[in-house]
């Protein structure tokens, strides 16, 4: 099916001319208007894309298919009827929902980590991004149009993240998918290894603990302890225990970075231990390790890159090739991450391309960047796949996507085209 | 060197072209007076003539014609006058104020650091080698914007001696074979700018100036002794052969006698040895000394960035031993206890308005020193300062600033531009709003130096460039 | 000139000192002891008077009396018995800076907690600050104390007179900060998200002074520098309904889309010579939008440069003219008492000896609640 696409119109779009005949079908005037609502001025947002396959992420791969874009919002997807070529008319190989990443590594270095304590589930890192951060604009031209921004991993419970649009309005509050999506903490070393020793001078006037990951074991523990003995005492509530509350409560997932196996192993004895219903394993390289505990905890998992010399970044995880098959024939929902690698090489549509390597399926590569990451937090209303009614992030392709051969030729951001393919 | 031929080469051959293609306007010779002009660049796009018309043309500091207008040709001014008529097919623009062009007579547009700063540059360094026409070009885009249509630069600023400053043209696009006007427009060197030294450090590179200059003056001699050897000597060889020539026959009769009477008595012939066969030698080429002994003869300019009171007045008596050096001194922020030295000498001083003094803190001690030297009759120059090439484009806001702590307008309008083309020995072609000069023109929306001034156009020999 | 601020510095001081006598003072108009004797009014004719909000009155006079503005136009009654002046250059309206922090130094600054909202720096304004001198030998009449951005609630600035030691308004605004300097990480919050809950959480609380500030009855003065750092400060008084402005923001003038629907305006350092190109553009456009605008106090030479500078780049006269008296004194707050030259105005203005915006301009003489204060002799 790859040689076929690639026999076809290959990295070329068409150059629109005049169309002389406009009204070729009457759905054609509802889907590409020549002038968009109340004449406002602005970016077009409405267009009719012409693609060869047309891969919804949520059904089946339309052959010859159409997207037709009105105001930011999907107005059909289906088999293309007929279209002469026009201003508003974009013929690409293949489209695919804009990607989606829930562990970005977007924010602001340590004044995204508010230091004051060590759990701060009522922190929202929304107030501590940057809408002009280049990382946003890096992560918009490799087709990802949906990332779920978390505190960095310096807290135990770092606080609520957000999922944005990586571009838009210079508003982080515009660009908002879902506010609260999750609230964010972390396991393993990560939280701890940077605080006061034992021996030795702070380096800050905090005394911040814990120093090992015994210690934040028994800090996620205290929280939930503590916020389930507020329950029953209101005298006893602390700042952010409404947010611990929620979590238990099944309102607010929890995502946790978990990357070599023990911390696998503890956030799930945590989640069976409060009774947690959504968790989600981030960075979870070493998820392979234990299949069967995974699978019975029912929390799902977010991969990290794959690294050359196979060991993650954060903790150095074991992370394994086929990690991600061995996930789908679990039955595990998992999403993959890049993490905002600066190599072209490494950012999300590459990490797809790995997983196939690995084995996974195309279909399934293309949910666990789309659709599966969408559904784990709760965004799939908007975004994750192309369907009538979603906005109309959408990225094109010059070829099948993710192959090594193909590469991004456009992405269109609410039917904002930010990368052009003309 | 190679620069000015490629430039000359060119510039010729256009003009000769030129003439045919001059058409109806009556275009005045345009050969500057008794000079040789080593070319403007950008002839080929300057083809185009403009007439600018103004309310004002400051034509020099101190000479403004009312309702007059500028014609612009092959890159020079053609004619400067009351009621000019646009030949046809002129561009005609309009504007309030018409004046020359500001020069920056010291700067570090398109010098990277590493040059500025380097320790083993020598007189014949040439400055032109390190200007990187893609650097600072955001900088000189703004510096073109506020006015300053050319700059001085130099490198080798904690050299002993600096080496030869150039002076470029501000054209926005990196063409460095255009923007160089001269290649070696001064000499420039730095005194006791390094840091932790203490004062008998510093007055030893002021000696160590001398003996640089004495090695000018010694090469000069050493030159022309040569010559007058060289030739006393092609005298005699003449004179000598004249004498073998009118006397050759009485000449081989008396060798051919000695032969003999060297073959009778058994001895070895030796042929008569002359005077003149002691050809004069010429001495070790020296292109550190050539450079030198230009300055100490008063050929190139020698601008020397000193600051404190210790070594300007060293400086100050250690040159007056040199007639026919033409200082200049560049930073000076003591200068006031030496101007009238200053003055009488005739010795310029570039002012750094930026600086805002050197030991105090910000108190625009700067801008007060600029009122003081010119007041006090000392050739004022203003400059950027050669450290940051961001400020550039404030030169003519800081004259302003100047004016208004009460330098007198037109002083500040020569400190930027008829006093420094004069001393880069560019006077014939900068400057002024002249018959014969390039086309480095300012259309201005008022007074140059007034707070709301704004700059509307700029010409740069004849093409208009910014904004 | 010592001996006229004398008297005056010291009555300031000793009203000054216990902050709950201040309002009484800047509260109730002509209360200063040299207004009280009631001296003859003064008649100011000048060729030019720029009353402050871009208007300018060709040939008029300017009446004054009992330390107000009792009529100023072209054609104007002069009272019996009055004194009348004659200036053959501009008059302005004193200017109006809306931040400052023209206090003794280390008073702007309490490491001690990083909320201080009842810390009122009125009462660590003094009258004889050298640094105020300066302020109004350039022509500044009232300005706005704040505390130092470190702080993310700093405390309550105040309105001061740059001569007479009158506070115009104790309290003004309530000054917070967004700013990086605000999360630094040797106290808490360390982090914009902390700055933003503490914020908020004040706000919720409705304690003292957050009460009338969440209901938007007392502007606030927020500082924010980088472009994220104004965005935020947008939305969070898009969230909260504060009122105010934002202060830094040196490429405020990139993000007017974002500022236009806010109700907050900007208060931004004259650009200097040395400023950046680009924040010297970005000031041009904020001069050219609707965005109210106002200067900053930084030197008496950034002042007059930065004005020049922003002249040059294309802005125009008559709205820098506002920025620096009528929206000046909007932004500070004390709108209808400074900043415009109307009846029942206080009657502070500047004889200049030219054109004001002129590098060559001097402050012939400064009034200033109808007292006269000679210009800097240099």
């Amino acid at each position: 099916m790859g040689t076929q696409i690639e026999r076809g119109f290959g990295a070329r779009v068409l150059r629109p001319w005049v169309a002389a005949a406009f009204l070729v079908s009457p759905l054609l005037a509802l889907s590409a208007p020549d002038t968009w609502a109340d004449g406002e001025e602005g970016p077009k947002r409405s267009w009719t894309i012409l693609a060869e396959r047309v891969y919804t992420a949520s059904g089946d791969v339309i052959e010859g298919g159409w997207v037709s874009v009105v105001d930011g919002k999907i107005a059909a997807v289906g088999p293309a009827p007929n279209v002469a070529d026009g201003e508003n008319v974009l013929r690409v190989a293949a489209v695919t929902p804009g990607l989606i990443d829930l562990s970005p590594n977007i924010d602001l270095g340590f004044n995204s980590v508010e230091q004051e304590s060590e759990v701060t589930p009522d922190v929202r890192v929304a107030h501590a991004l940057d809408p002009f951060s280049r990382d946003f604009a890096r992560a918009l031209r490799s087709g990802v149009t949906t990332v779920l921004c978390s505190p960095p991993d310096e807290n135990v419970i770092g606080g609520l993240s957000v999922a944005v649009k990586t571009g838009g309005a210079a508003s982080i509050a515009a660009r908002t998918v879902l506010e609260d999506a999750v609230l964010r903490g972390s396991f393993g070393t990560q939280p701890s290894r940077r605080n006061s020793p034992a021996f030795g001078r702070a380096r800050t006037i905090y005394n911040r603990r814990p120093t090992t990951r015994m210690g934040v074991e028994w800090l996620w523990r205290k929280s939930f302890y503590e916020a389930h003995v507020a329950r029953q005492d209101a005298q006893r509530a602390f700042p952010g225990v409404e947010q611990l509350h929620r979590v238990v409560d099944g309102a607010l997932p929890l995502m946790v970075q978990a990357s070599a196996t023990q911390d696998i192993r503890t956030a799930i004895f945590l989640k069976a231990e409060f009774g947690i219903p959504n968790l989600i394993l981030d960075h979870a390289a070493e998820a392979w390790k234990e299949p069967e505990l995974l699978k019975r905890s029912g929390a799902s998992v977010v991969l990290p890159p794959y690294a050359w010399n196979g060991r993650t970044a954060v903790d150095r995880g074991l992370h394994a090739w086929n990690t991600a098959v061995l996930l789908e024939e679990l039955g595990v929902t998992f999403a993959l991450s890049a993490r905002n690698a600066e190599d072209v090489d490494e950012r999300l549509p590459m990490q797809a391309a790995y997983a196939i390597r690995g084995g996974l399926s195309p279909e399934r590569a293309l949910r666990a960047v789309t659709i599966d990451p969408a559904r784990m937090i709760g965004i799939d209303g908007r975004v994750g796949s192309l369907e009538v009614g979603k906005d109309a992030d959408i990225v094109l392709w010059t070829g099948e996507p993710f192959r090594f051969t193909s590469s991004i030729a456009g992405v269109m951001l609410e039917g904002e085209l930010v990368v052009d393919p003309r | 060197m190679p620069i000015a031929l490629l430039l000359a080469a060119p510039s010729l051959l256009l003009g000769v072209l030129a003439t045919p293609f001059a058409g109806p306007p009556p275009v005045p010779a345009l050969a500057a007076p008794g000079s040789v002009h080593p070319g403007v660049g950008p002839e080929e796009e300057a083809e185009q003539v403009l007439l600018v018309r103004a309310r004002r043309v400051i034509v020099r500091p101190g000479t403004v014609l009312e309702n007059a207008a500028v014609l612009v040709q092959d890159g020079r001014i053609a004619a400067v006058g009351v009621g000019l008529e646009a030949p046809d097919g002129a561009k005609v623009l309009d504007t309030e104020v018409l004046c020359a062009g500001f020069i920056d007579p010291w700067s570090r547009l398109g010098v990277d650091p590493g040059s500025l700063s380097d320790r083993t540059t020598t007189a014949s360094t040439s400055s032109v080698d390190a200007l990187d026409p893609f650097l600072h070009e955001l900088q000189r885009h703004q510096a073109l914007r506020s006015g300053v249509t050319s700059v001085r630069v130099h490198i080798g600023r904690l050299g002993r001696i600096g080496g030869l400053g150039a002076f470029v043209r501000n054209l926005p696009e990196s063409d460095l074979e255009q923007a160089v006007l001269v290649e070696d427009a001064a000499l420039t060197t730095a005194l006791g700018v390094q840091p932790g030294q203490d004062v008998f450090q510093r007055l030893e590179e002021v000696d160590r100036l001398i003996v640089e200059l004495e090695r000018g003056r010694r090469h000069r001699e050493e030159a022309l002794k040569y010559r007058d050897d060289l030739a006393a000597w092609q005298k005699a060889i003449a004179e000598s052969e004249a004498e073998l020539e009118r006397e050759f026959r009485r000449a081989k009769r008396e060798r051919d006698r000695e032969i003999e009477q060297a073959k009778e008595r058994g001895r070895e012939f030796r042929e008569k040895r002359y005077r003149e066969d002691n050809k004069p030698r010429q001495p070790r080429f020296d292109p550190d000394g050539e450079v030198l002994a230009r300055v100490v003869h008063g050929e190139l300019p020698l601008i020397v960035e000193v600051d404190r009171a210790q070594e300007l007045r060293a400086l100050l008596a250690r040159t007056e031993a040199y007639p026919r050096l033409r200082l200049v001194i560049a930073g000076a922020t003591d200068a006031r206890l030496f101007s009238e030295d200053l003055a009488r000498r005739r010795i310029p001083v570039i002012v750094v308005p930026a600086r805002r003094g050197q030991t105090a803190g910000f108190d625009h001690d700067e801008l007060s020193l600029a009122v003081d030297l010119a007041e006090a009759g000392v050739p004022l120059l203003l400059g950027s300062g050669g450290m940051d090439p961001d400020w550039v484009r404030e030169l003519p806001l800081l004259a302003g600033i100047a004016v208004g702590r009460g330098l007198d307008p037109d002083a500040a309008l020569a400190a930027l531009t008829t006093l420094p083309a004069r001393v880069l020995d560019l006077g014939h072609r900068l400057g002024s709003v002249e018959r014969g000069k390039d086309a480095d023109l300012l259309l201005l929306s008022g007074d140059p130096f007034a707070a709301g001034t704004r700059v509307e156009r700029v010409l740069v020999a004849g093409r208009p460039v910014a904004p | 000139m010592l001996s006229l601020l004398t008297p005056v510095a010291l009555f300031a001081a000793y009203v000054a000192a216990p902050a709950a006598l201040a309002p009484a003072l800047g509260g109730e108009p002509g209360l200063a002891p040299q207004a009280r004797q009631a001296p003859p009014a003064l008649v100011v004719r000048a060729p030019k008077i720029h009353l402050g909000d871009g208007r300018v009155v060709e040939g008029g006079a300017l009446v004054v009396s009992g330390g107000k503005v009792q009529a100023v136009g072209a054609d104007v009654a002069v009272p019996q018995g009055a004194r009348v002046l004659e200036h053959d250059g501009p008059v302005t309206a004193g200017f109006v800076l809306a931040h400052s922090h023209l206090v003794p130094r280390g008073e702007a600054f309490d490491a001690t907690r990083t909320a201080l909202p009842e810390a009122r720096l009125a009462t660590a304004f003094r009258a004889s600050w050298p640094d105020l001198e300066d302020a109004l030998h350039a022509g500044v009449t009232s300005v706005v104390i704040a505390p130092t951005p470190q702080n993310v609630v700093g405390g309550q600035a105040a309105v001061v007179k740059t001569a007479g030691g009158r506070v115009l308004e104790p309290a003004s605004h309530l000054t917070l900060s967004l700013s990086r300097l605000a999360a630094d990480d040797t106290r808490p919050p360390t982090s914009y998200a902390g700055l933003v809950r503490e914020i908020e959480r004040h706000l919720a609380g409705r304690q003292g002074v957050f009460a009338r500030v969440a209901e938007g009855k007392l502007p606030v003065l927020v500082t924010a520098n980088d472009r994220h750092e104004v965005v935020r400060a947008v939305e969070l008084a898009g969230r909260t309904g504060l009122v105010g402005a934002i202060v830094g923001a040196p490429l405020a003038g990139e993000l007017l889309d974002v500022l236009a629907p806010s109700k907050l305006g900007v208060v931004i350092d004259a650009p200097g010579a040395g400023t950046s190109q680009r924040v010297r553009e970005a000031h041009v456009a904020l001069a050219r939008s609707e965005i109210p605008f106002a200067l900053r106090w930084s030197e008496a030479e950034n002042l007059r440069t930065g004005l020049a500078a922003l002249l040059r780049g294309g802005a125009e006269r008559a709205r820098l003219e506002r920025a620096l008296m009528a929206d000046g004194a909007r932004l500070a707050g004390v709108a209808g008492k400074v900043g415009l030259l109307e009846r029942g105005a206080d009657a502070d203005f500047v004889l200049w000896s030219g054109d004001p915006f002129e590098f060559g301009s001097r402050v012939v003489a400064v009034y200033i609640d109808g007292q006269r204060i000679e210009g800097d002799k240099r």
